[in-house]
């Protein structure tokens, strides 16, 4: 170890670093935002938290079992993606190279850089905790205010969590092939699937470490209350999160929460569980030893040199593309820049879901186009970033009309792809003559792909399209909700939220290319 | 005090990159000249401890640096080539960062970076985030990261680049005083800045090193040291 001082001496630059840029400010404007929506009031079209139709009326206990469940619940999926970056900045900024000959250890740095994690995510708590405070008086259903009641299950529940995700997230930084949107999704299918193992056994109870989010615990504890109101209350309708038209059918009183030392005890096992993810990260550290580059910088070499390829072979097209009226020249080589250094296996999963989309009945069909949009989730992604990422602006910008054509012809690239990748779907609408389906394949391709050009040129990186599109995929084709994008019946809306996207893409491009 | 390399090699897939590089560095100014893709900054990075070589031994008064780098960690004072900075840290801020990551107290921390801000002319910009420093700005504040524990060993791969005139003549000053007890490497494509501070050059290209000799015996009978360097490089070339 190289002190303490040295591990305060990178917390602090880290924390402030990220602190002092604007995307923080955004975030603490959703946290608060996100916060106020968390308690709906008594005529809202939404519920957050509801146990057999019950819910608590917002008193101190009440207003902190249910932040602490869906602060638990949001920072672990969410604000994860927000402190996944810890290390990617130290390669990117190239910081790294310098920090690699001091004498900090791997372990000292891996440390350092989960604490760091562990303060951004604890201030987000923070701001959630004081809006919990501060919403129990708008709602103004109870006014005896006790905020150990609220403070504590953010201590028991939500503290122990995020220093396993600001662990995890370290960890996903030391793995290369976690770092980037391949570990974005892994995090979030591995999230889900957790989430649900530690829930599937309603509220008997689940061993501490199925329940890292502590989400069995709040509602078994919240629910042996409700039995003390009304022992006839169903464990097994538990309504978490946003639910829209969830109505609430009885008020209790909760009390607030009794911890039993043991409870305390398993929740605080996760630090120690979180110190041990921290010491596998550091065994995984390369310290910088490979060149200073970034995940999405080495895409970006790749890319240029198969552009470079591409370049060779087809140069005099291209040329003659970019100067002449061949814009379908620009949609094949913008299409071939999305694809080309895919892996055989890449191909080999594509088609066999193709086959699968062009057999399955009717039911496997919403699965086989959920799959069909997810698999080329990382392709999408570079719509709209590929300048930014692999600093061509430069070359890019100063073409002949570059929205019109450049820009366009990427967003058509997109679409092809889409198109591609859902085509067993609509060989299979088209033979069962089911146009409504076919409807909602196209709609599909055209905003998803239009989605991941919006996202792209607004942030200028690839995480923004990737965590919307996941959440978003989440809650539609895979939920069958009004979110989702591939079915017929919700056709007209996607194409209309298309083409708003498409109006925010070419307007984000348009300011980048006036203040390049 | 003394650096010695021995038969270093640093491979790179079926790359060699730096192959049986052999030298030993006394108290002074080493100038590392050599072109684009050379090895330089590989070799660089392997004495600085950021990448381990292939095979070969680097020794810091006999310590070996591969096995054990802290050894030479706690003496040293690297600019990389291509660095970057926390834009939204302070000039001030960032060295406290790397000063305190170097394992200097933090009483003495504070008055270290006033001095280096002083002495690199950042003092004025020391409260500023360093998003909006200029190259050259910037590249100062990489040279006195670099100083920030008064290093025995100081490596600085391209350290004028992006210095105006004035700059670069300071800098060549500074690393000239500090020179007589220190081990410094200084490696750049610019002859004319070494040829008036480095004790000795050292010329490399394709990972080899051709020639090792003070600027008098490199420039006698040529009229620069860049003429030297194209004579050494072609030369190697024409027999290779």
């Amino acid at each position: 170890m190289t002190g303490l001082w040295s591990i305060y001496a990178l917390v602090r630059a880290d924390v402030l670093e990220r602190t002092r840029c604007y995307q923080y400010l955004a975030t603490v404007a959703v946290t608060l935002l996100v916060g106020t929506l968390l308690v709906p009031g008594r005529h809202a079209s939404y519920e957050t938290f509801l146990i057999d139709g019950y819910r608590g009326i917002y008193n101190s206990a009440w207003i902190g079992a249910n932040f602490a469940l869906l602060t638990a619940m949001l920072l672990s999926l969410f604000a994860f993606y927000n402190v996944k970056s810890a290390v990617e900045r130290d390669r990117t900024t190239r910081v790294g190279e310098i920090l690699a000959t001091t004498s900090i250890g791997r372990f000292d740095y891996s440390l350092g850089k989960a604490l760091s994690n562990f303060v951004v995510l604890g201030s987000m708590a923070a701001i959630l905790c004081l809006t919990a405070m501060v919403m129990q008086f708008v709602r103004g259903e109870s006014y005896a205010f006790a905020p150990l009641q609220i403070l504590i299950p953010f201590a028991v529940v939500v503290m122990p969590l995020i220093a396993m995700v600001a662990a995890i997230a370290v960890l996903f930084e030391m793995v290369p092939w976690l770092r980037g949107g391949f570990g974005n999704a892994v995090y979030f299918f591995g999230w889900t699937a957790y989430l649900v193992w530690s829930v599937q056994d309603e509220l008997r109870g689940v061993p501490w470490w199925r329940d890292m989010l502590g989400a069995n615990l709040v509602m078994r504890k919240v629910w042996e209350a409700l039995l003390r109101v009304d022992p006839r209350a169903k464990p097994n309708s538990i309504e978490i999160g946003v639910n829209v038209g969830a109505g609430v059918r009885h008020f209790f009183t909760f009390m607030g929460f009794h911890w039993t030392v043991a409870e305390v005890a398993e929740r605080l096992v996760w630090f120690a569980i979180a110190l041990c993810i921290v010491a596998a990260a550091a065994l995984l550290f390369d310290r910088f030893s490979k060149p200073a580059r970034s995940t999405e910088q080495r895409r970006g070499n790749a890319v240029v040199l198969r552009w470079r390829t591409a370049a060779g072979r087809l140069s005099a097209p291209l040329v003659d593309a970019l100067f002449g009226s061949d814009f379908g020249s620009i949609v094949l080589a913008e299409f071939r820049l999305l694809v080309r250094g895919l892996s055989l296996w890449w191909y080999v999963v594509a088609g066999g879901l193709w086959l699968f989309a062009l057999f399955a009945d009717a039911t496997g069909q919403s699965l086989a186009v959920g799959l069909a949009w997810i698999w080329p989730m990382l392709q999408w992604s570079q719509l709209g970033t590929r300048e930014t990422v692999f600093a061509t602006e430069q070359f890019v910008y100063p073409t002949v009309h570059p929205i019109r054509r450049q820009f366009v012809a990427q967003w058509f690239a997109g679409v092809l792809l889409a198109l591609v990748s859902a085509g067993g779907s609509l060989v299979h609408w088209t033979i069962a003559g089911n146009f409504t389906g076919l409807e909602g394949v196209l709609a599909g391709a055209v905003f998803v792909p239009t989605l991941a050009l919006a996202c792209g040129a607004l942030s200028g990186t690839t995480r923004l399209f990737e965590i919307a599109y996941l959440v978003l995929w989440y809650l539609g084709p895979m939920n069958r909700t009004p979110f989702d994008f591939t079915q017929g019946a919700y056709a007209p809306q996607f194409t209309l939220a298309s083409v708003v996207l498409f109006v925010v893409a070419v307007g984000a491009r348009t300011v980048r290319l006036r203040y390049a | 005090m003394e650096i010695q390399i021995d038969a270093l090699n640093k491979s790179y897939g079926a790359i060699r990159a730096v192959r049986d590089f052999t030298l030993t560095l006394k108290p002074g100014i080493l100038g590392l000249l050599g072109p684009n893709g050379a090895g330089k900054s590989t070799l660089m990075r392997m004495l600085s401890t950021v990448t381990r070589p292939s095979s070969g031994t680097i020794r810091f008064d006999g310590a070996d640096v591969v096995a054990n780098p802290e050894a030479l960690r706690r003496t040293l004072g690297y600019l990389p080539q291509d660095f970057g900075v926390y834009p939204h840290l302070s000039a001030s801020e960032f060295l406290e960062y790397i000063g305190a990551l170097k394992g200097i107290p933090r009483r003495r921390l504070r008055e270290r970076v006033a001095e280096l801000l002083d002495l690199l002319n950042l003092a004025h910009v020391g409260a500023r985030p360093l998003g909006g420093f200029s190259g050259g700005m910037r590249q100062r504040v990489g040279i006195a990261q670099a100083l920030l524990n008064d290093p025995r060993v100081l490596i600085v791969d391209e350290p004028t680049a992006g210095l105006d005139p004035e700059e670069r003549v300071r800098l060549r000053m500074l690393l000239e005083q500090m020179a007589s007890d220190r081990i410094i490497i200084f490696s750049t494509h610019i002859c004319s800045d070494i040829e008036s501070v480095a004790k000795r050059v050292a010329i490399i290209d394709h990972g080899m090193l051709l020639a090792n000799d003070s600027p008098e015996n490199l420039l006698r009978a040529r009229a620069s040291l860049e003429e030297a360097y194209l004579s050494v490089i072609t030369g190697a070339r024409a027999a290779a």
